[in-house]
C-alpha cells in the first residue's frame, strides 16, 4: 500500500465544514428557543438570519476554493444529487436560505402557522446542512480515515456543539428569565455533546488503532500533532467540559461558562482542520508518484 | 458540440450576476474538450524520421496546415516501419517541445566587440552581417582550408553526414571531427567491428532479439532500454518470446531491471568475465564448429611475430591495406598445410579439406612453428577460470558457469556488447572478447544473433564484385573503393586512404590534424598513434597552441566551426576544452545549433540551426534495421525566426573559405561516390545549393528523389509521393535478404580477409604499422591496468573512495534534449536518482550519508572535484558511486536544461586512451566528501 | 458501443516514460506545474525493493482506471463526470465546478486541478493550438478523441515495451479480453468496489 496525505482540501475547506456546521447549528438551535422555549420573535430572527450569515461566511471560502472561483454558478447545477452529498448539500444549503428566509419574515410579520412550519422546515435544514459536512468526506473511499460512519456523527455532533457554544455567548449577554432558562438548557445540551463527542474520538481512535494501515497513518499524524492533542483535546474538549460542569452547578459562574464557550468554538475549528489534514489516501501499491 | 446555451450560461456565471436559479444546461457534451475557437487549417500527416538519438525512428508528424502555415501538434512512430515498428520514446514524443522551446536561437548573433568568449555577450544579426564578418575574419587571417576544424555533431553524425563530406570536399579541408568520434563509436565498437566488420551497436546493425533465447547484455543499458526504440521494441519482443537475458552492470539499469538474471559486475572487469565465459565455451565444446572451420579465420595458421601474433600469408607492408594474397590453414583430411583465398568468405568452398580449429602440436611451417588462431585464442584464455574470474569481478563463480552454460547449450544465443558503458584501458579487448563469445555461439547474421543492415550487404556485393575482377590493382582505385565500402573496410579506407596519409589529392598534401599530433607525441614522448582514430578530436588543443607541423611547416587549427555538438561537456575535460576554445590562436569560432550550448558561449558567431521537422532530407534507408526499406523527411513546421539548416550554412561557409568559389564539382563527386547517385544531376543540383538557389537539404532530396526513382522504375513525383503518403517504402525483408546475401555465408563480411576473425588482420597489421602493443592485440590479451598508480585490477576501494560509473537515464541525449521543458519534467519527477550520485545504503551508513546530503566527489587521478548530492540506493554496487551523464548543462540561457545534475566533463580529464582515442572515462576512483 | 479498457504488464514496461510524454503532448497535460514535477493523465512510478544484489526495480504505470463503478463520478455534484457509451469515465469541463471533491474521491490518484495558471502555460506552449480554454477538473480519456478517428490512445500507440495493451474487453477475440479472461490480469484495489476496467499483470 502507499500512504499519501491528501494535500487538495486544506484551511479552506475547514474553515467552510466549521462556519457551514456552526452556521447549520445555530440557525437550527436558535428557532427551537424562539419556539420552544419562548424567546421572542427578534431571537428567532436574529439567531435564524446570523446562523445564515455565518453559513454565507462558510461558504466564501468553498468559493474561493474552486479551480476558477468564478464558476461558482455551476454549484446551483445540482444534477448530481441522485449521488453526490455536494450536490445534496447545496439543495440543504438553499432549503436553509429559502425556509430561514421565509421564517424570519414570517416571525417579523407574526404569521403564526406559517412562522411555525417555517421554522420547522429551517431547522430541518439547518440541521441537514450540520450533518452533511460530514458525510460530504465520509463519501472518499481512497481515504479510510473519513470513509467511516463515524465521521458524520463526530461532525454532526462538534457542529451542536460549537453551535451551542455561539449561543450562550448570545443569551449571556441577555437578561430576560427565559434566556436563563434556555441558556441552562444549552449549558446541558453542550454538556451532553461534548461527553458524546469525547466517546466518538475515543471510539474513532480505537477503531483506528486496529484500523487499516491508513487509517493508523491519520491517527498517528493527530496523536503526534500537538495541535489536535493540546489544542482540539485538551483545550476544546475536556477543558471545557470541565468547566461547563463546573459553571453549570455554580450558579454565578457564567463568566467560566463563556470562556468555555470559545474554546468549544475554537475547538471546534481545530477539529475540522485537523480531520482534513489527517486524510490519508490508500493508493494500491506503485501507484502513488 | 458544444451548446450555445450552455456556453452562455458560463458567461453569464463569470459574470456572478443575480437571478441564478433559472438557467438550464443542455444535455451532455459528445466531445469531451470544447475547442471554444479551432484553431484554423486541416489535419495533415507527414513522415520524418526522428532526430534525438543515433537510432533514427521513423516517425509520422500530425501538423495542421493552413495555406503556407504548418504546425507539428504530434508526433507518433510510423506504424508502417518495421523498423520501429510504430513505436517512439519520450523524447521522440517530445519533438515539438524543442521546436519550440523558448529558449532557441532565432536569429544569427554576434559576439559584442571587445567582450571575452564565454563571456555571452552578442548582437543579433542578419545573416549577411555575420557571413560578412565571417569572412572578415578569414581574410584578415589568410585562413587555409587546412586550418578550419569542422565539429560535426550528433546531428551532423547522424543525419547531416553528406553535408560535412560535400564541404569537407569542396575547400579540401580533411579536419573533420566527428561528434565525439572516438567516445561515442570508436571505444564502442572498435573490438567488434574487427571481429565481424562492422559497427555492432551503434548504428549498423541488430540483433534479432525478437528470435535470441539467451541474451547476454554487457552493460548496454543505452542500447537498448536506455533508450533505443529499434532495439528495446526487439527486446521487448524477445522477452514475450521467453528469451533469458543476463545483464551485466554495475548497478541496476532499466535493461537489468528486465533481465532474468542482474549480475552486478566490478566496474572495469567485464574482460576478465568474459574471458572466462570463452574458456567454458571452448572447454565444454559449446561452439558452433563448422562455422568457424568455413566461415571464420579461426583455422588460420599464426606464427609469433615479434611477440604478437601474425597471419601466415598476411600482407607484411605497412603503408598498404592489409588486403593479402593467401593465408594457410592445416588441413585435417590431408594433414597438409594448404593455402586458401585472401579474401573470400568461405575457407573451404568447393574444395574437399577440413581446416582444423586446433593445430597439431610442433606445427612448423615456413621455417616457423605454426598454431591456429584458435590455438592463440585457447591459450589465452585457458587460466580464466571461473574461479578466478569471480574474484576479479567480484561476483560468484556460478553466475560465470550459468551464463557460459546457459549461452552455450541454447541457441540462438547472443551477446550485446555495450554501448556507453565507462570506458578503460582495455575497452577494445574487452569489447572484441563479446564479439568473439557471439561468433562462438554462431549468432552472426543470424536468426536470433547480430544481423546486418542491407546497406552492408549492397555494399560488400558491390566491393567484392569489383575486388575479385581485378579492377582494383591500382592503389587509388583500392583505396576509393574501400573507403566507400561498408563496415570496418569504409572506416580503414577512409582512415588511412584519406585522412592519416596526407597523399589524398583532394586535401592538397595535408592529413587529419590527427597525424600531425602523432608525430608531436612520437617525437616528443616516444608515443605509439592512435591507430584506429577516424574523425577524433586528438591533437586539436594542440594544433590551436600551434605545437604540430606538418612537412616542416606549423599545422595549425584556426578556425573552429561547431555544428550541433558541446564539446564542453560531452568530450570530457571541461577546463581544457574551455582554455583551447578562449586561445587567441583560435581566431575564429562559429557554433551552429538550435540551441544555447555551453560552448555558444565561446563563440564569436552563433548561427541559428533549423530542426528536423523543418527539413526535407535525401533518401535514405532505415538505418540498421535488417529489412530494406526507404525513407525521407518531410517538413512539418513553417519557417521560424531567421533560421537556416546546418547544410546551408556549409554551402556558405565553403564559399566564405574560398572567396565564393566553394568547389562543389569535388563535393558532388564525393557525395555521388557515397550514395550512388547519379554524378550529373548531383553536380547539377549542389551548383544550386552553392549558389544560394537552393538549400543543400532540397537539392540532396531532388538528387535522390532523380536517381531513386529511376532505379525503382518509377518517376520522381510517383516516389515523392509514396514516400510522402507512407513514410516508409519496404523493398525487401530481412528474411529474404538474409537467404540472399547472408555475411558470411554468401558473401564475405567488410573485414580484410572478408571472414568473420578471431584472428584481426587489421590489429596484426597495426602491430606492423604503429608497434606490437597488447591493446590491440590481434586475437585476445588480458590486460593489467590500473585503476590508479598501483591499484591493479583486484584494488579494494575502502573508506570513502569508489569505483566510479556513469549511465544515462531514457529520456535524454545530451544537448539535444536537455532543455526540452517536457523531458525536463520527466527527469526532474525522479531527479534525486538523476542528478545525484548513487551510493549503497551500507557504504552511506559508513560515510555517515543520508540522502539528499550534499557531497564533494573527488577524482583521485586528476584532482578534480565536483558537488552534488548522494541519492541512497540498494540498486548498486558498495564499491561503486554512479551517476547520470546527460546533465550538467551550464550556459544560463537554457532555463530548463541549465545547472541540474553533473557535468561529467569537470570530473572526467580529457586523458585519451589507446586504440581509439576514447577518454578513459571511467578509470580511476572518486573520494566522496560530506559538505 | 464498447468496453474499452487497458491492461498494464508491469514486467514489460521499461520505464521509458514515452506514454506520459505522448500522453502529455497530445492532451497537454501541465507538465510545466509544480516547479516542473508536472501535473500527469499517466504516471510511470519506479519502485525498488529488496536488498542488493537481490534488489528488484519495477516500473509502475498508471492512469485513470475506468471503473464501472466510479467513485469520482458518484461525488461529481454536477454530473460532468459521466460515462460515455463505450465505458469510458470522462469530463464535461463545462459542467465542471472545479471543487476537487472527485479528486479527493477517487482511490487511483487519476485526476487534477487543471488551474488558471495551466490555462496561461498551456497556452504559451501550444499557442493557437491550446486545447484547455477553462479550469477544470482533468483526467485520462483513453484519447476519445484519437478513438473517434480511428487510432490508439496516445499512451498505448507508443509503448515500447508494449506493457500498455489497450482493446475492447467485450470483443472476446482482442489480446486485452484473452488476459483478462484467463485471470492473467487483474484490477487493483478490487476492494474498493470500483471495478476498474485498466489491469494489471504484476
Amino acid at each position: 500500500m502507499d500512504l499519501v496525505q491528501q494535500h487538495i482540501w486544506g484551511w479552506n475547506i475547514a474553515t467552510y465544514l466549521f462556519f457551514g456546521g456552526l452556521g447549520g447549528a445555530t440557525m437550527a438551535l436558535g428557532i427551537l428557543g424562539e419556539m420552544r422555549f419562548k424567546l421572542g420573535k427578534w431571537f428567532g430572527i436574529l439567531t435564524s438570519l446570523l446562523g445564515l450569515a455565518i453559513l454565507s461566511f462558510g461558504l466564501i471560502w468553498l468559493v474561493i476554493d474552486l479551480i476558477d472561483p468564478l464558476r461558482f454558478l455551476l454549484a446551483f447545477w445540482v444534477a448530481g444529487i441522485g449521488h453526490s452529498w455536494i450536490a445534496r448539500g447545496m439543495v440543504i444549503i438553499n432549503g436553509a436560505y429559502i425556509f430561514g428566509v421565509l421564517y424570519a419574515i414570517a416571525a417579523f410579520l407574526e404569521k403564526e402557522t406559517f412562522k411555525k412550519w417555517m421554522g420547522y422546515l429551517a431547522m430541518f435544514c439547518g440541521f441537514g446542512v450540520t450533518t452533511y459536512t460530514g458525510l460530504l468526506l465520509n463519501a472518499n473511499v481512497g481515504i479510510p480515515f473519513w470513509h467511516t460512519p463515524a465521521l458524520p456523527l463526530l461532525f454532526t455532533i462538534s457542529a451542536f456543539s460549537t453551535g451551542c457554544a455561539l449561543l450562550m455567548l448570545i443569551l449571556a449577554a441577555m437578561k430576560s428569565h427565559e434566556a436563563k432558562h434556555y441558556f441552562h438548557f444549552i449549558e446541558g445540551f453542550d454538556i451532553f455533546l461534548i461527553s458524546a463527542e469525547l466517546l466518538t474520538i475515543f471510539a474513532y481512535f480505537d477503531f483506528a488503532r486496529l484500523g487499516n494501515a491508513a487509517v493508523m497513518k491519520s491517527a498517528h499524524m493527530l496523536l503526534a500533532n500537538p495541535l489536535f492533542t493540546i489544542g482540539f483535546v485538551v483545550l476544546g474538549l475536556i477543558s471545557p467540559l470541565i468547566l461547563e460542569a463546573y459553571a453549570s452547578v455554580k450558579e454565578s459562574a457564567k463568566g467560566v461558562a463563556l470562556v468555555a464557550s470559545i474554546m468549544v468554538l475554537i475547538g471546534g475549528y481545530l477539529l475540522r482542520y485537523l480531520i482534513v489534514w489527517a486524510g490519508v489516501f490508500q493508493y494500491p501499491h506503485g501507484l502513488a508518484g | 458540440m458544444v451548446s450555445l446555451n450552455r456556453r452562455n450560461f458560463l458567461k453569464l456565471s463569470s459574470l456572478a450576476a443575480g437571478g441564478l436559479m433559472f438557467f438550464k444546461p443542455t444535455a451532455k457534451a459528445s466531445i469531451y474538450t470544447p475547442h471554444w475557437k479551432k484553431p484554423a487549417g486541416k489535419i495533415k500527416y507527414l513522415p520524418n524520421i526522428c532526430s534525438y538519438c543515433s537510432t533514427a525512428c521513423d516517425i509520422v508528424v500530425r501538423a495542421r496546415v493552413n495555406g503556407k502555415f504548418m504546425k507539428p501538434q504530434k508526433i507518433d512512430g510510423n506504424e508502417k516501419s518495421t523498423y520501429n515498428r510504430g513505436r517512439i520514446c519520450a523524447r521522440g514524443q517530445s519533438g515539438p517541445r524543442t521546436v519550440y522551446n523558448p529558449d532557441r536561437i532565432k536569429y544569427p548573433l554576434i559576439r559584442v566587440e571587445g567582450s571575452e568568449r564565454g563571456e555571452w555577450k552578442f548582437k543579433k544579426a542578419t545573416w549577411k552581417e555575420a557571413m560578412d564578418y565571417i569572412r572578415k575574419k578569414i581574410e584578415e587571417n589568410k585562413i587555409q582550408p587546412h586550418e578550419v576544424a569542422v565539429f560535426a555533431g550528433q546531428r551532423a553524425c547522424a543525419y547531416e553526414k553528406l553535408g560535412v563530406f560535400a564541404f569537407s570536399a569542396s575547400i579540401g579541408c580533411p579536419n573533420i571531427v566527428g561528434s565525439p568520434m572516438q567516445h561515442c563509436v570508436m571505444a564502442e565498437h572498435a573490438g567488434a567491428d574487427v571481429t565481424v566488420g562492422t559497427m555492432i551497436t551503434h548504428d549498423e546493425l541488430l540483433v534479432d532479439m525478437d528470435n535470441t533465447k539467451v541474451l547476454l547484455t554487457v552493460g548496454s543499458n543505452a542500447a537498448i532500454a536506455g533508450i533505443s526504440v529499434s532495439r528495446a521494441v526487439r527486446f521487448a519482443r524477445g522477452r514475450q518470446n521467453k528469451m533469458t537475458v543476463i545483464a551485466l552492470d554495475p548497478r541496476l539499469s532499466e535493461t537489468a531491471a528486465k533481465a532474468d538474471k542482474w549480475i552486478p559486475i566490478k566496474p572495469g572487469s567485464d574482460m576478465a568475465f568474459l574471458m572466462a565465459i570463452i574458456r567454458l565455451l571452448i572447454k565444454n565444446g559449446w561452439y558452433e564448429d563448422e562455422f568457424l572451420r568455413r566461415h571464420t579465420n579461426a583455422p588460420f595458421l599464426i606464427y609469433d611475430n615479434n611477440g604478437a601474433p601474425f597471419a601466415f600469408g598476411q600482407n607484411t607492408n605497412p603503408d598498404q591495406f592489409p588486403f593479402s594474397q593467401n593465408y594457410y590453414v592445416y588441413d585435417e583430411i590431408s594433414g597438409e598445410v594448404v593455402p586458401v583465398d585472401g579474401f573470400t568468405n568461405d575457407n573451404i568452398g568447393n574444395k574437399k579439406i577440413k581446416p582444423a580449429l586446433f593445430a597439431p602440436k610442433d606445427l612448423t611451417f615456413q621455417g616457423k612453428p605454426a598454431k591456429t588462431a584458435f590455438d592463440y585464442l585457447w591459450e589465452t584464455v585457458k587460466d580464466a577460470t571461473p574461479e578466478w574470474a569471480a574474484k576479479v569481478c567480484d561476483i560468484p563463480k556460478e553466475d560465470i558457469e550459468e551464463t557460459a552454460e546457459l549461452l552455450g547449450r541454447i541457441r540462438p544465443a547472443t551477446v550485446h556488447p555495450g554501448w556507453m558503458d565507462g570506458r578503460y584501458e582495455d575497452v577494445v579487448q574487452s569489447r572484441k572478447a563479446a564479439a568473439i563469445i557471439n561468433v562462438l555461439v554462431g549468432g552472426v547474421d543470424s536468426v536470433g544473433g547480430w544481423v546486418f543492415n542491407p546497406e552492408d550487404r549492397e555494399g560488400m556485393e558491390r566491393f567484392t564484385k569489383a575486388y575479385k575482377s581485378g579492377k582494383l590493382n591500382n592503389p587509388m582505385a583500392l583505396m576509393m573503393a574501400t573507403a566507400m565500402a561498408p563496415g570496418l573496410l569504409g572506416v580503414i579506407g577512409k582512415l588511412e586512404g584519406m585522412m592519416l596519409s596526407g597523399k589524398f589529392p583532394l586535401f592538397r598534401g595535408y592529413p587529419h590534424f590527427n597525424r600531425a599530433y602523432y608525430d608531436y607525441q612520437k617525437e616528443k614522448y616516444g608515443k605509439k598513434a592512435i591507430p584506429f582514430s577516424l574523425f577524433i578530436n586528438a591533437g586539436f588543443q594542440e594544433a590551436v597552441e600551434g605545437k604540430l607541423k606538418w612537412n616542416g611547416k606549423p599545422y595549425q587549427i584556426k578556425f573552429a566551426y561547431i555544428y550541433s555538438t558541446n564539446p564542453l561537456k560531452d568530450y570530457f575535460g571541461y577546463k581544457t576544452w574551455a582554455d583551447t576554445f578562449k586561445n587567441p590562436n583560435l581566431k575564429l569560432v562559429v557554433v551552429d545549433d538550435i540551441l544555447p550550448s555551453d560552448v555558444a558561449a565561446f563563440a564569436d558567431v552563433i548561427l541559428p540551426d533549423k530542426t528536423y521537422l523543418e527539413k526535407y532530407s535525401g533518401i535514405w534507408i532505415q538505418g540498421p534495421n535488417s529489412d530494406l526499406g526507404l525513407r525521407m523527411r518531410f517538413p512539418s513546421v513553417s519557417q521560424i525566426g531567421d533560421t537556416k539548416g546546418g547544410d546551408e550554412v556549409f554551402c556558405m561557409l565553403s564559399n566564405a573559405l574560398s572567396h565564393g568559389r566553394g568547389d562543389y564539382g569535388s563535393a558532388a563527386m564525393i557525395v555521388s561516390q557515397f550514395t550512388g547517385w547519379d554524378m550529373g544531376k548531383t553536380m547539377k543540383e549542389l551548383a544550386l545549393a552553392w549558389k544560394g538557389k537552393k538549400p543543400l537539404y532540397k537539392a540532396f532530396r531532388d538528387t535522390a528523389l532523380y536517381t531513386v526513382s529511376k532505379k525503382l522504375g518509377m518517376t520522381p513525383k510517383q516516389l515523392e509521393e509514396t514516400l510522402e503518403k507512407k513514410g516508409v517504402l519496404p523493398l525487401k525483408t530481412k528474411e529474404e535478404l538474409m537467404e540472399e546475401a547472408g555475411m558470411p555465408y554468401k558473401l564475405p563480411v567488410p573485414t580484410f580477409s572478408g571472414r568473420v576473425e578471431i584472428y584481426s588482420t587489421l590489429f596484426g597489421h597495426f602491430n606492423m604499422k604503429y608497434g606490437v602493443d597488447p591493446h590491440w592485440h590481434p586475437i585476445l590479451t588480458y590486460i593489467d591496468w590500473e585503476y590508479k598508480k598501483g591499484a591493479k585490477r583486484d584494488y579494494k576501494p575502502t573508506g570513502n573512495e569508489f569505483f566510479f560509473a556513469y549511465g544515462k537515464v531514457p529520456e535524454m541525449t545530451y544537448l539535444t534534449t536537455a532543455d526540452n521543458p517536457l523531458l525536463h519534467s520527466l527527469v526532474e519527477r525522479h531527479k534525486d536518482e538523476n542528478y545525484g550520485f548513487w551510493m549503497n545504503p551500507k557504504a552511506a551508513e559508513r560515510l555517515g550519508l543520508k540522502e539528499g546530503d550534499k557531497i564533494e566527489v573527488e577524482n583521485t587521478v586528476s584532482g578534480q572535484k565536483i558537488r552534488s548530492f548522494v541519492h541512497i540506493t540498494e540498486m548498486v554496487r558498495e564499491d561503486t558511486v554512479y551517476v547520470m551523464s546527460d546533465f550538467g548543462l551550464d550556459n544560463k540561457l537554457l532555463k530548463y536544461g541549465s545547472g541540474k545534475g553533473v557535468d561529467l566533463g569537470r570530473l572526467i580529464p580529457h586523458r585519451l586512451g589507446p586504440v581509439t582515442g576514447s577518454v578513459l572515462s571511467c578509470q580511476f576512483t572518486v573520494k566522496v566528501r560530506k559538505i | 458501443m464498447a468496453r474499452y479498457g487497458m491492461v498494464m504488464n508491469v514486467h514489460a514496461c521499461l520505464g521509458c516514460r514515452a506514454c506520459m510524454a505522448a500522453c502529455s503532448e497530445w492532451n497537454q497535460t501541465p507538465f510545466w506545474a509544480e516547479d516542473f514535477k508536472g501535473k500527469w493523465r499517466t504516471r510511470v512510478t519506479e519502485i525498488e525493493e529488496g536488498k542488493f544484489p537481490e534488489v528488484k526495480r519495477y516500473f509502475f504505470p498508471t492512469i485513470c482506471m475506468h471503473c464501472e463503478n466510479p467513485p469520482c463520478h458518484s461525488v461529481c455534484p454536477t454530473e460532468a463526470t459521466y460515462i460515455n457509451k463505450d465505458g469510458i469515465v470522462l469530463i464535461d469541463y463545462d459542467l465542471c465546478l472545479g471543487c476537487g471533491y472527485c479528486i479527493e474521491a477517487c482511490p487511483y490518484d487519476a485526476r487534477y486541478e487543471y488551474e488558471l495558471d495551466d490555462l496561461k502555460q498551456d497556452e504559451f506552449y501550444f499557442g493557437e493550438d491550446a486545447r484547455h480554454h477553462q479550469a477544470h477538473v482533468d483526467k485520462c480519456t483513453f484519447c476519445v478523441d484519437r478513438l473517434a478517428e480511428g487510432i490508439e490512445p496516445s499512451c498505448a500507440a507508443t509503448c515500447v515495451g508494449h506493457a500498455r495493451i489497450f482493446g475492447d474487453l467485450d470483443d472476446p477475440k482482442s489480446e486485452i479480453a484473452q488476459l483478462v479472461s484467463t485471470g492473467k490480469a487483474k484490477p487493483l484495489g478490487e476492494y474498493m468496489g470500483a471495478k476498474p476496467k485498466v489491469y494489471y499483470i504484476k
